[in-house]
């Protein structure tokens, strides 16, 4: 499987526990695009977040070409997110959580 | 068609937010047609909620227990590893697409539990295809406590056009939302506010306060632009007093310096050009105005006294009186702008701003006035000179012929002080030579 994953400087680290949690996964014996989609993702969060958006891929290239039928494809995908505010280092400090920030 | 399962844990935590998690949606034009085969469930009578009674609640956990003791298997459903069913058991799809799933909520999580579960255990479409325009897909989860906390955290995907074909598709989703953060954050902010009653009031206090404060700093911004317009027309009105006395002595020492008609000219200028000192504004104006005209007319009375050449100077200098008054004009135009726009500026500003322009002015207007009297003198000199001469001809013209006279034997007579009555001529006709000049002087 290759392993894509974008990163941020405020990005999420595997130790903490996201607020939100997404995860899909498709698996295909034959994938064929038509037409080839422009995807974007983003993550929003009051008064702030840290996030992370991982991705895997079997059999398939990080850009898809249209009228190609890929097989035996799988396809993961995982976003967590998780707010960010001022009282955590409070909230850190008391749990002796050395992973928050 | 999906299976979907949701998994709520009973309250092992009270919240004292609220939350909310939502789970993908579609805000476009999808448009979908598939053809699916799913494997049909073998037991598809089956319920979830164990109302097939107590041998089928069994067979149930006979089946997880299985699934969870399968060697290299991934599932723990029903444990506390994952998403924990109301019943305790493993439900129907669980036990029905556990061959098919991909991701177990166990598997993405480490002992935390989620307060929201959306699990999608698989999706088996024989063959799908699909043409989507713009499909948006959010995951969000909000709470607010009045005014005081506003938390909010998603994720979003945006699919653009995309037109697929898909064979032999296994498909999974898993959504979770945990509240635990969410409720310690709001949990500390109002143990806060507890502890700290204070605050609140504080906070009504601060706002009153701001309220107030602005309305007098409105206020003191409003007293304070007054006097400083107040000032600022002092100071304009001063600067014009000032003007008006430096623009006298240059109109003074000029007349001086033209002579004695130009300098009554020039006090007289320079008495009305400090009159119009003391005036300011439209006044200045005005006076400056008359003042031109009234040294024109002093320069015309002088000018009839003193000939045609004097007359000149009086213009001029009448002219350049005019010019002050000009200037000044201009000068009390500027002083009323800067009265006017002199709201936003602080007293002694707007006050050095007047000495400055009334000192700017000053100079140009004695550099006008300078100027139009130097070209005015010089004027005034050769005029007279040439008027001079040109009386001096005429008169030794008249004596000349008065006396039958060459000119040079009048100006030997003059030179010489004879009297060309006592002279006879031995010129022709008797006209009367320097020779006989000379000897009239001998005999004298």
């Amino acid at each position: 499987m290759s392993e894509g994953k974008k990163s941020r400087p405020d990005e999420l680290s595997e130790e903490e526990i996201p607020d939100v949690d997404a995860a899909f996964s498709v698996r295909a014996k034959n994938l064929r695009f038509e037409t080839v989609p422009e995807t974007n993702v983003w993550f929003e969060g009051e008064p702030a977040q840290r996030s992370r958006l991982d991705t895997g891929r079997e059999n398939l290239p990080d850009e898809v070409e249209a009228g190609v039928t890929y097989r035996e494809v799988r396809v993961t995908w995982r976003a967590r997110s998780r707010i960010v505010h001022p009282t955590d280092a409070e909230d850190s400090s008391e749990r002796g959580d050395s992973s928050e920030p | 068609m999906a299976k979907q399962q949701t998994s709520q844990r009973k309250g092992r935590r009270k919240s004292s937010g609220s939350g909310n998690a939502r789970s993908s949606k579609n805000s476009g034009g999808g448009n979908s047609k598939s053809s699916e085969k799913r494997r049909a469930p073998r037991k598809s009578s089956q319920g979830s909620n164990g109302s097939q009674g107590t041998s089928k609640s069994q067979q149930r956990q006979a089946a997880k227990d299985a699934d969870r003791d399968r060697p290299g298997s991934p599932f723990k459903y029903g444990t506390d590893e994952g998403g924990k069913n109301q019943t305790g058991g493993a439900t129907v799809p669980e036990r029905e697409y556990q061959d098919y799933t991909m991701l177990h909520p166990g598997s993405i999580s480490d002992s935390d539990e989620p307060d929201v579960l959306v699990d999608i255990p698989v999706v088996e479409v024989e063959e799908i295809h699909f043409e989507l325009d713009n499909l948006m897909a959010r995951v969000s989860l909000h709470a607010e406590v009045l005014d005081l906390v506003k938390l909010s955290v998603g994720v979003h995907a945006e699919l653009g056009k995309v037109e697929l074909n898909i064979k032999g598709v296994e498909a999974q989703a898993l959504l979770r939302a945990r509240l635990d953060h969410v409720t310690a954050i709001v949990d500390r902010v109002l143990t806060t506010l507890d502890r700290n009653p204070e605050l609140i009031q504080s906070i009504g206090r601060s706002v009153e306060k701001l309220g107030s404060g602005a309305g007098q700093a409105v206020g003191e911004i409003g007293q304070g632009a007054g006097h400083a317009v107040e000032d600022v027309g002092e100071g304009a009105e001063g600067a014009v007093k000032d003007v008006g006395k430096g623009a006298g002595g240059a109109v003074e020492d000029v007349g001086k310096g033209a002579g004695g008609a130009v300098e009554d000219v020039g006090k007289g200028a320079g008495g009305a050009v400090e009159d119009v000192g003391k005036g300011a504004g439209g006044a200045v104006e005005d006076v400056g105005s008359g003042a031109g005209q009234a040294v024109g007319e002093v320069g015309k009375g002088v000018g009839q006294g003193a000939g045609e050449a004097l007359g000149d100077v009086g213009q001029g200098a009448g002219q350049a009186v005019g010019g002050v008054g000009q200037s000044l004009r201009q000068l009390g135009q500027g002083a009323g702008q800067l009265a006017d726009g002199g709201g936003g500026g602080g007293q002694g500003g707007n006050g050095i701003t007047g000495t400055k322009l009334a000192k700017e002015a000053a100079k140009v207007i004695a550099k006008e006035i300078g100027s139009a009297a130097t070209d005015e003198a010089k004027d005034l000199g050769l005029a007279a000179t040439q008027k001079a001469v040109e009386l001096g001809e005429r008169r030794r013209q008249k004596r000349a012929s008065k006396y039958n006279a060459t000119e040079a034997a009048l100006r030997a007579a003059e030179e010489d002080g004879v009297d060309l009555d006592e002279v006879e001529g031995s010129g022709a006709e008797g006209r009367i030579v320097v020779r006989d000049v000379e000897q009239a002087k001998q005999k004298s």
